[in-house]
């Protein structure tokens, strides 16, 4: 893993403008992706995690939706300032993204190898035969049971878990460098989760690319990710690298996550959950939107909005008064 | 599944509809009011001619074995005397048939080709100003009626301004073109008779455009809103993160999905219309299967109402199947599912 950055986020914002009035989705969010690194991102349902990708890959719908400030560096260049030609030569090729659905994440009515034989073609400037070539080679990669047959199947004739694969192959069919997973394996049984997980953790260290994992179970991050964001109602409230959030968790909302993922060791049966709910994305609260649910909130949290505070060598927390050790 | 096998189970699907569609004109026959002999032979018959006549038609046999000597009839192709002008139902009726199919084809044609790209138009644009001259106009379309179209287009281009001619299908002074199939273009095409297939092309503009307004409009909405849900799926979202441009987006990814409900719409207004333009039809005297279904109804002439009954209902069943046909196209689930 290097220590380069590869993708850099800084303040960003990006809201949707509805009839119930704007929605701030992401307001204000700093994320940095080192190379070759797999960034978790966590964060309850609602919090921005998926409009956070969308930014990334300049695919907010528009309308509603619009980035409205903050800058977006990736290998250098910010991604805000590029003309939608350029974007689309990125997409796909430079950053690649896969979605939770892999059922309705194709297009019914073409045969898997011709949807993947499109995007090849397409960023390789290569012929049909080769770029048929390479699609057999990444459903290899993929481990999927007979490649030749599944070029030519449709999508409904496959399972979800077989979907994820074909998405994972073709999302890395044009070698990006970085990849963008949102939930890859939510929809998916929870046998193949694990399988899809680490096939994806393989492909992915074996390229050097880098992954920004979202997610919102934490377990896992534990298992994949080398660092990890948590994000708060449109804002990051705390990222460092996976060991040193899960030994000493700083800020009161990832330790309240900690608390409530399930522990088969403890007997007591009750599953802790944080109280309260997530704020009103049209008119959060003032000062740290996690004040109203915060146990250790005071007058200052509910006025101030917390900066970014360093609390360890790669460990930052956005809270007035950061938990210790 | 292959298509094959799909095709000959939707035949076997349609007998029984077909069936149901004979035993109800059959039945039909029979609550009228009035006596069929009567009235093939005329008021003024003596009641022995008529009686005759009762037993020459078997109106005296027990019902079933009259309704399965109507269907033999029928399955020879016999729809029986037309009792207005006395000739052969079916006579009338391949004759009515081409003008309408033609009228409703080209019709139907001028539609998909503007409603298509002016649906996928208004919802690439949507809230801009296409979209809302658009939607004013499809509000016009569907609430003026369509003999005030007729007429107006009737009076603006051919009384006032003389561009495009009056009613028929051709003008009189032009004999119709040598052929089969009674569709003058294709006739005029096939004998190369270049007068007539001008003539009749002229013919087929005002009826045409005065037909397709409702569903140009229909349609155009339709293709719209289903481009608009489809544009919204995820693998259309998946086709952009593929950095595919906007263009193959649309136009290879969304339209193929987004043209399946149109495609019913334009197979059922095909049905519907082929007999069913009737005011059209009788606003432009065009010589087609609505306008003469009014007229058996103005003179009680059923065998004639019966035969357009049946045809009207096999055209119905036709489109249904090429619609069916047409999504095992369009969805490879249909066809292999
Ligand atoms: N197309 C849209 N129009 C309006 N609001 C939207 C749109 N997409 C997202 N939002 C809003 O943005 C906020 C963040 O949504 P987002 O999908 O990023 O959440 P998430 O963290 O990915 O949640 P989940 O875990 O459920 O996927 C939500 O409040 C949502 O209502
Ligand atoms: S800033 Fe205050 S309210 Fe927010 S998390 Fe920290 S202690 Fe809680
Ligand atoms: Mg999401």
């Amino acid at each position: 893993m290097g220590e380069k950055l590869l993708l850099q986020v800084e303040n960003l914002h990006t809201y949707f403008y509805t009839l119930q009035g704007v929605i701030k989705a992401i307001d204000g969010v700093n994320l940095c992706v080192r190379e070759g690194e797999i960034l978790g991102l966590v964060g309850e349902s609602g919090c921005g995690k998926s409009v956070t990708a969308l930014s990334i890959l300049g695919l907010v719908p528009s309308p509603p939706g619009r980035v409205e400030g903050g800058r977006i560096l990736f290998e250098g260049e910010d991604l805000l300032a590029k003309t939608p030609a350029e974007m689309r030569s990125i997409r796909g090729s430079r950053i690649a993204m896969i979605f939770q659905e892999p059922m309705s994440s194709l297009n019914p009515v073409f045969r898997i190898g011709d949807q993947m034989i499109e995007v090849i073609k397409l960023h390789k400037k290569v012929s049909t035969g080769s770029a048929r070539i390479q699609a057999l080679e990444m459903l290899h990669e993929v481990r999927m049971p007979d490649p030749e047959a599944v070029l030519a199947k449709y999508p409904f004739q496959l399972s979800g878990g077989m979907l994820q694969r074909v998405m994972i192959a073709m999302a890395l069919s044009c070698e990006p460098s970085l990849l963008l997973a949102d939930e890859p394996t939510t929809a998916l049984d929870v046998t193949v989760q694990a399988q899809i997980l680490n096939l994806m953790k393989d492909l992915i260290r074996k390229r050097n690319a880098a992954v920004l994992l979202i997610t919102h179970a934490l377990g896992v991050v534990a298992q994949t990710c080398d660092a990890v964001s948590v994000m708060y109602a449109g804002t990051a409230v705390e990222s460092g690298s996976v060991e040193s959030i899960f030994r000493s968790p700083a800020h009161p909302y990832t330790r309240g996550l900690m608390e409530c993922i399930p522990d088969p060791s403890r007997k007591s049966g009750k599953l802790k959950i944080i109280p309260g709910t997530v704020p009103d994305p049209v008119n959060p609260p003032p000062g740290c939107r996690f004040h109203p649910r915060c146990y250790k909130a005071t007058a200052t949290c509910s006025q101030i909005r917390p900066d970014p505070v360093r609390v360890g060598p790669d460990h930052v927390v956005c809270c007035h008064y950061p938990e210790e050790g | 599944m292959n298509m094959l096998t799909f095709v000959s189970r939707r035949l076997v699907a349609m007998v029984p509809v077909l069936l149901g569609v004979t035993i109800l004109t059959f039945l039909l026959s029979h609550v009228i009011p009035g006596d069929p002999a009567r009235l093939l032979v005329g008021q003024k018959a003596s009641d022995e001619v008529v009686k005759r006549m009762r037993e020459e038609l078997g109106l005296n046999d027990p019902l079933h074995i009259q309704y399965w000597n109507y269907l033999k009839q029928l399955l020879r192709g016999d729809l029986g005397m037309s009792i207005r002008n006395r000739r052969p139902v079916v006579q009338d009726l391949a004759e009515r048939f081409p003008a309408s199919f033609e009228l409703t084809f080209v019709s139907l044609l001028i539609c998909v080709i503007i409603a298509i790209p002016l649906g996928i138009l208004t919802a690439v644009r949507r809230n801009h100003v296409v979209d809302h001259v658009a939607r004013v106009l499809a509000l016009l379309g569907v609430s003026t009626p369509v003999f005030w179209w007729g007429l107006l287009l009737l009076l603006i281009f051919y009384f006032r301004l003389g561009w495009l001619p009056g009613p028929g299908r051709i003008d009189l002074a032009v004999p119709p073109p040598a052929g089969h199939t009674g569709l003058y273009i294709l006739d005029s095409l096939l004998s190369r008779d270049w007068r007539a297939l001008g003539s009749s092309l002229r013919h087929l503009v005002l009826p045409a455009f005065c037909l397709c307004y409702v569903y140009l409009a229909v349609m155009t909405r339709m293709v719209r809103s289903s481009m608009l849900e489809v544009l919204n799926l995820d693998y259309i979202r998946t086709a952009r993160a593929n950095g595919l441009p906007e263009r193959a987006v649309i136009f290879r990814h969304a339209l193929g999905n987004a043209l399946v409900p149109t495609v019913t719409i334009v197979g059922l207004s095909f049905g519907e219309l082929i007999g069913g333009a009737i005011l059209t039809e009788t606003i432009f005297a065009w010589p087609g299967l609505g306008s003469y279904m009014v007229d058996s109804v103005l003179f009680l002439d059923f065998p004639a109402i019966m035969g357009c009954t049946i045809l009207v209902c096999l055209i119905y069943m036709a489109a249904n199947l090429i619609v069916d046909i047409a999504y095992g196209f369009l969805d490879p689930q249909v066809r292999w599912g």
